[in-house]
């Protein structure tokens, strides 16, 4: 990555000696970027909020105060949108983390003593900490388990403040103290009117709202997305998925937490009746009504979720003989429902916005020119791996030395344990005995993602890719372990050198994509069966690995397809990676492969040149049965 | 809200002194208690566990269903006015009952034709959670709406009052335990061997067997898949709702009945991982057990009460799930 063009030309300005050069060049390449990106509709944004800030000057003090808690709850509705949009998680206890933050600052207040500043932040800590547990938990339950137990944590927020009068107030709730912010430092004090909450909350809406919108257009949101649609060719390539869940669970307690903490100062009293499972359900649906995963989904699906009720409540007001309030809540769950019904009907839920392709960026494409990683010795190595399964042993004292540069071919019969050599190769099985290296580091204990980040890149045997995502973007996804500068918060503040690096990944994405002759906008339902598996090579081939191992990368491939194959791998080979394919098309293995190792039954018979290899009598017994049935 | 572990109504009557017959009579009561309470859990984890291994999903709904077939009942029965446990008569509760439970089986298929299915089938864990999530709040916004009443009593099918004693049993020093709650933890048991002989040993429960373990497989083989999962819809409504009415005239119903029913088998089947029947019954009774005995516990001067026995057994199920989350460390899918 330090030697392509751009880059290296950002970081040679950077890290200049003169610092006066350093900031003026930060600046311009950042004002450049905020040219570049300020549009009409950056325009527009400013305005609507803006506009909307005046609300106070007009509206009644009873209309803003209802506007700031519908606000509140968009907040958590749009930090449920980081786990549930962009993780893909089904988290439902979103009212939970609310009510903690609530509960947490209004005990805090009321039995505590504390000043709401202090409480709030308390509160929040809280919440992060809440999130972090649920975060962990839930990157290593299957999808559905996290829905379960976040249904249950939700009730058990409900159950427990029942049970314990003392910290929820029982039922009349914590009635907060008149609340007032202390300023500490300018000593300044002010009190939390309608008015304020307002601002406040349309402040951090708007915060949240463009927070989300850049980390979704960043690398992370790219890798979350991966993760989603296809968390093994995530783990593959190296992507740290369970981190970037986790993180992306933590924002959506932190911020359901903030809008709780504050919430319960607008409404005057924590009442734990307003924190029950409803309140996470509700959440849930306004993320998913406005289609999850989009910026501004769960800002009209809360406002669906919020006027519903209340249009109901007015129109039995209104007509009078229409029954009550009581049937407001059926019909806004029927409402809901129908809404739910359509959209099942019309289409997947989550759906990703696709970053804009700056056609621009796209000009300045070079020659590949990226030098693998340090290696030294031999790249890749295994000695005596055993590998059984029950009383099937499948690897019995294998061993691989594979070189740097090197293309090796492992051949053999049908259940000679190819694959499973390659998944040991990978991490992705661990072996009964036996130990691999790669470079000079025993990887042995390793998995997937810890060897891709060491450069071991892999290509599955199933073809799904991430049925959501472009091509370009599944090469993108393949940098993951290269990207610097491209982490949240530069991402989040727009550092110029992660500008520049998103840049220089799009670009690199498309020449690889030229390599293999695919449309970087085609997503995976335009493409062959054969056209997907280059796209996997080209995804593990943009990690710049020091190791590729290819399972049957040929198959399904017409033979055009299949030399475009050979192309990118003998590319590959000459910036000096170490490649192992399982594969099955002998005439491929003998144009492409430098070496050949043949298993049967688990154990290696023969290694060497293709020609001698098809020479020796061992494998021909293998294949063919007996030594007379050479031809 | 909650705190049915009061409502239930067995309480201690006229306890003096303190011998351990006393304590050892209430004990008896306190796990019996729990064990009917148990068995309804375990029939509701059962509906669960066979939805979840035939179509993967979470019948979020399924406690909402159970309510709205007792409020049903009680509806076809008597209307939206008052009941007590004897003004209706039982032919006529219990054809009311009967009705009730294909209403909600029919419910419970609509909702699947066109809420679940969609999501289940691509796979989109997000559509079919916000869907029956969605459903569940529908149905209690609708009970809420209709029975306008803190609580009901639901007439007995079964005239345990007309025994003698009051259909009480005497466990000696005052302790008393209504009758009813044998006749309860029989009826899980039988249902839930019912099920797993239905599961076992029958053609329609093999195929919906194969279909658990491999729905490709199973339409590969011509098994008709769509059926069978909509088939497993209708028929868990339908064990839960038994289960529902079977336990519901112990104490008095509210809007929440369900949803706690629901909740506690939920969490009954998630510590038998979704399992076969026997094991969803065995967590169900272990579930209600705990509950009861927490809820009673008295060491000493320390005191639980009863509230506890509705948290206890949600962290229970979280540490089930923690510890099974733990377990799985660095899997990686193919």
């Amino acid at each position: 990555m330090t030697d392509s063009a751009p880059r290296s030309q950002a970081g040679s300005r950077v890290s200049a000696s003169s610092g006066v050069r350093d900031v003026r060049t930060a600046l311009s390449w950042g004002l450049r970027d905020l040219r570049r990106a300020w549009g009409p509709s950056a325009w527009a944004s400013i305005a609507a909020v803006g506009a909307a800030a005046l609300l106070p000057l007009v509206a009644s003090a009873e209309g803003v105060r209802f506007v700031a808690a519908a606000l509140y709850l968009g907040v958590a509705a749009v930090g449920l949108n980081f786990a549930v949009g962009l993780a893909g998680l089904p988290v439902l206890s979103q009212g939970a983390f609310v009510g903690i933050g609530a509960f947490g600052a209004a005990w805090l207040e009321v039995h505590g003593g504390w000043h709401a500043g202090p409480a709030i932040a308390a509160s929040l800590i809280l919440c992060v900490v809440a999130g972090l547990a649920v975060g962990a938990a839930a990157i290593r339950l299957r999808r559905e388990l996290v829905a379960v137990a976040t249904w249950v944590v939700a009730w058990l927020l409900s159950f427990t403040l029942l049970a314990f009068p003392r910290l929820s107030g029982g039922s009349q709730g914590l009635v907060l103290p008149d609340p007032r912010i202390h300023v500490p430092v300018l000593g300044a004090v002010f009190r939390l009117t309608a008015g304020v909450h307002y601002e406040i909350a349309l402040a951090v809406l708007a915060l949240g709202v463009f927070a989300f919108l850049v980390v979704s257009r960043s690398p992370t949101g790219l890798h979350l997305a991966a993760v989603r649609e296809g968390p093994a060719p995530a783990a593959a390539v190296g992507v740290a998925g369970g981190a970037l869940q986790i993180g992306s669970v933590t924002a959506a307690a932190a911020l359901g937490g903030l809008a709780g903490a504050l919430g319960v100062h607008l409404a005057g009293v924590a009442d734990r009746v307003a924190y029950g499972p409803l309140l996470s359900f509700e959440l849930f649906v306004a993320v998913l009504l406005g289609g999850a995963g989009s910026v501004f989904a769960p800002l009209w699906g809360t406002a669906v979720v919020v006027l519903i009720p209340g249009a109901v409540r007015g129109v039995g007001s209104i007509s009078g003989g229409f029954g009550g309030e009581q049937y407001a809540p059926v019909i806004a769950s029927a409402l809901l429902l129908v809404a739910l019904a359509v959209r099942s009907a019309t289409g997947p839920l989550p759906r990703r916005r696709g970053g804009r392709q700056d056609g621009a960026e796209a000009d300045a494409v070079g020659p590949v020119q990226e030098p693998a990683r340090r290696v030294t010795g031999s790249a890749l190595a295994a000695v005596g791996i055993v590998r059984r399964y029950g009383g099937v042993t499948a690897l019995d004292g294998v061993e691989v030395a594979v070189s740097p540069g090197e293309i090796r071919a492992l051949v053999g019969p049908n259940g000679s344990g190819k694959t499973t050599l390659l998944r040991v190769l990978a991490g992705a099985t661990a072996p009964d005995e036996g130990w691999v290296s790669v470079g000079d580091r025993d990887v042995t204990g390793l998995d997937v993602r810890a060897r891709a980040r060491l450069g071991v890149a892999r290509t599955l045997q199933r073809t799904a890719g991430f049925p959501l995502l472009s091509a370009s973007e599944h090469v993108e996804v393949g940098m993951a372990v290269t990207r610097r500068h491209g982490g949240v918060v530069r991402s989040l503040l727009g550092t110029p050198r992660a500008r520049a690096e998103r840049r220089e990944t799009r670009r690199r994405a498309r020449e690889i994509l030229r390599l293999v002759d695919i449309d970087p906008s085609a997503r995976s339902a335009d493409l062959s069966a054969g056209e997907m598996r280059l796209l996997g090579v080209a995804t593990a081939v943009a990690s710049s690995p020091r190791v590729l191992l290819l399972d049957e990368p040929s198959t399904g491939m017409s033979r055009p397809e299949a030399e475009r194959l050979a192309g990118l791998v003998r590319e590959l080979r000459a910036r000096g990676a170490a490649i192992v394919m399982v594969e099955h098309d002998f005439p491929l293995v003998t144009a492409l492969a430098d070496r050949v190792t043949v298993l049967d039954a688990g154990t290696v018979i023969a290694e060497g040149s293709p020609e001698e290899v098809a020479r020796d009598p061992a494998v021909l017994r293998a294949y063919l049965g007996s030594p007379e049935g050479a031809a | 809200m909650l705190g049915d572990g009061e409502a239930r109504g067995y309480t201690r009557r006229g306890i003096s002194g303190s011998s351990t017959g006393v304590a050892l009579a209430l004990a008896v009561q306190v796990v019996i208690t729990g064990l009917a309470a148990g068995a309804g859990y375990g029939l509701v984890a059962i509906s669960y566990a066979i939805v979840f291994r035939l179509t993967g999903v979470v019948h979020f709904a399924l406690g909402e269903l159970i309510g709205l077939a007792v409020f049903v009942a009680l509806w076809l029965s008597v209307g939206t006015g008052p009941v007590t446990r004897s003004n209706v008569p039982i032919l006529r509760f219990i054809g009311a009952l009967g009705a009730s439970l294909i209403a909600v089986s029919a419910l419970g298929l609509v909702a699947y034709l066109f809420l679940i299915r969609g999501p289940a089938r691509r796979g989109s864990v997000l559509g079919w959670v916000a869907g029956t999530v969605a459903l569940a709040f529908g149905i209690r916004g609708l009970i809420v709406a209709v029975f306008t009443r803190e609580s009901y009593v639901l007439p007995d099918p079964v005239p345990f009052a007309k025994l003698p004693n009051g259909g009480l049993l005497d466990l000696g020093s005052g302790v008393t335990l209504p009758v009813m709650v044998f006749f309860v933890i029989a009826v899980g048991i039988v249902l839930a061997w019912a099920a797993d002989r239905f599961l076992t040993r029958s053609e329609p429960g093999l195929a919906l067997q194969a279909t658990a373990s491999s729905r490709t497989g199973a339409r590969v083989v011509g098994l008709p898949v769509e059926r069978l999962q909509a088939a497993a819809f209708a028929a868990a409504g339908a064990l839960a709702g038994v289960a529902a009415v079977v336990q519901a005239p112990a104490a008095p119903v509210t809007a929440d009945t369900g949803a706690l029913l629901g909740l506690k088998g939920l969490v009954a089947a998630l510590i038998a991982g979704f399992g076969s029947p026997w094991r969803s019954l065995v967590a169900g009774l272990f579930v209600g057990v705990l509950e009861t005995t927490v809820g009673a516990l008295h060491i000493g001067g320390f005191r639980l009460g009863a509230q506890y026995g509705d948290v206890v057994p949600l962290l229970v199920a979280l540490v089930v799930v923690g510890v099974g989350a733990l377990r799985r460390r660095g899997v990686e899918v193919e």
